[in-house]
């Protein structure tokens, strides 16, 4: 175990050209190559942190234009929706009022139309009644059923009332006057004579009053008598107690036509009642 | 027997010779030369990285990393003396693999010189620290006293550098050389496998022992001057 000091000597120089060369081609290069690395690996880091910054940028941005659009969008649906709301009302206002007026000419239409009907049927009733009433006077019309008549016209005369009395005796003021009488058949002498002498009487209590008869006979009158003058007329007839009837029918008629009213105005009530609770 | 590749001797004239220590050193260092060309065609400075340039990125950080955890402050200042060092040592060691090879290291010779290069490393990165002044200063701490004998052990600790790594590898191939006598098979590839090992260990230790020697020379430089400057002392345990 010797020490050669030539040895020592070229393996230092050895050793240290060991060193320089390593450092020329082994660290430089490796260290060089790491710390570019390095740098590009920071470059790419900070851009990715720029881009992250951006982007978070950005997403606010957005966030703040997505919550306005939002917002936005809110308040456009409110509006549309009370803008709807309220023309739904009116929509609905008008068409209540269009319905109730519809309702209302309806009924009008209804009740013209009733109205119509009931003259119909009450014209159509009495010409019916008319017609048999004429038919069975006619099938029993005979001598003694005329001769009836005109007692019941007589005596129709006679118990005139105090203002059919003085409504004759002013008729015949004007003095000379004609007094036509219609008849559904042909009087004779005799019950003209009657008749003249029973209107004597009931004119009597004026001395000036003049009248003369005319006769003339008239089919609709359905087996009755009648006078008249200067806008008086007493009459007994079947037309009479015909016209009674209509008078009745047509009371009947306003009658049922009123509870009619009633009933719908009831209706009409209750309806609008329904629209103000909904 | 040769207890030294010093003894082979190739080629001599007059004091001059080229013996086997220096022609194996020299394969070694053409190895070192041919991988770092090789490194240097194929080296990328992008990802996309090779096999080579990854291994030996991890070697090269590798190493900084010790010289860092030593405690020297900038260990890129003595990457190329330490890390050579470590490499030079390693691959010196890990070659007794193959047969027929004498590592370097096994000359006294070389450890010798290898020792003289931490010896005068100390002093040359402590001056470059500290300052001739406050470096030679330092011989007299802590009282003058102490000068003779820091300079014996600054000496003493050179020699046991030296003679350390000679002893452990130079014993490690008379093993192998004896066991080859006694007990040809097997038993040399166990012993083989344990001179790899303490071949990397002994690297490994001179490398680490000349870490700190250089160390302790520079950061007993800053300290002097923290304590120079009255500013506080950060404690390890503090830095962290």
């Amino acid at each position: 175990m010797t020490i050669d000091w030539f040895t020592v000597g070229a393996q230092t120089l050895n050793f240290l050209l060991l060193v320089w060369l390593l450092k020329r081609y082994l660290y430089g290069p490796i260290l060089k190559a790491i710390d570019d690395r390095e740098t590009q690996t920071a470059k790419v880091i900070n851009q990715a942190d720029a881009i992250k910054l951006d982007a978070q940028l950005q997403r606010k941005m957005l966030e703040k234009k997505n919550n306005e659009f939002d917002a936005k969008r809110d308040e456009l649906f409110t509006k549309a929706k009370n803008t709807a709301l309220s023309e739904s009302e009116q929509i609905i206002a008008k068409a209540h009022i269009n319905a109730d007026q519809i309702s209302k000419s309806r009924l009008q239409a209804l009740e013209r139309e009733l109205e119509h009907y009931q003259q119909d049927i009450a014209l159509k009733t009495l010409q019916e009644v008319y017609d048999v009433a004429r038919k069975v006077l006619a099938d029993l019309a005979s001598v003694e059923l005329e001769q009836n008549m005109f007692e019941c016209f007589c005596k129709r005369l006679q118990n005139m009332t105090l203002d059919e009395k003085h409504n004759f005796n002013k008729a015949l003021d004007a003095g000379n006057t004609e007094l036509l009488i219609y008849s559904a058949f042909e009087l004779t002498q005799t019950q003209i004579d009657k008749v003249d002498g029973i209107l004597q009487q009931v004119s009597s209590a004026k001395s000036n009053s003049h009248f003369h008869l005319k006769l003339e006979v008239k089919t609709t009158l359905i087996s009755g008598i009648e006078i008249r003058s200067n806008g008086w007329k007493i009459a007994w007839s079947t037309e009479d107690y015909l016209n009674v009837l209509q008078t009745f029918i047509s009371q009947l008629l306003i009658k049922q036509r009123e509870s009619i009213h009633n009933r719908t105005a009831q209706l009409n009530t209750q309806s609008h009642n329904v629209k103000n609770s909904a | 027997m040769q207890l030294s590749p010093d003894e082979i001797i190739y080629w001599q004239m007059g004091f001059i010779k080229i013996n086997a220590t220096i022609v194996f050193t020299w394969g070694v260092m053409l190895m070192f030369f041919i991988s770092a060309k090789v490194l240097e065609r194929a080296l990328t400075r992008n990802n996309k990285r090779t096999r080579l340039q990854n291994a030996l990125e991890t070697i090269v950080l590798a190493i900084e990393q010790q010289i860092s955890a030593v405690g020297l402050i900038h260990p890129r200042q003595y990457l190329g003396f330490l890390g050579t060092l470590f490499l030079f040592v390693a691959l010196a060691n890990l070659l007794t693999i193959f047969p027929g090879y004498e590592p370097p290291t096994g000359s006294l010779s070389t450890t010798l010189s290898l020792a003289l290069c931490v010896f005068v490393a100390v002093p040359y990165y402590g001056i470059k620290q500290r300052g001739l002044k406050d470096y030679l200063a330092s011989y007299t701490k802590p009282s003058f006293i102490m000068l003779p004998f820091n300079i014996i052990g600054e000496i003493s600790r050179t020699f046991a550098l030296a003679v350390r790594l000679f002893g452990n590898i130079m014993s490690g191939t008379m093993i192998i050389g004896i066991m080859l006598l006694i007990a040809p098979f097997v038993f040399p590839v166990v012993m083989t496998a344990l001179g790899l090992l303490t071949g990397m260990v002994q690297a490994y230790i001179f490398f680490i022992l000349a870490s700190v020697y250089i160390a302790a020379a520079t950061s007993a430089n800053k300290t002097q001057s923290q304590l120079h400057k009255n500013t506080p002392v950060i404690k390890p345990s503090e830095e962290n």
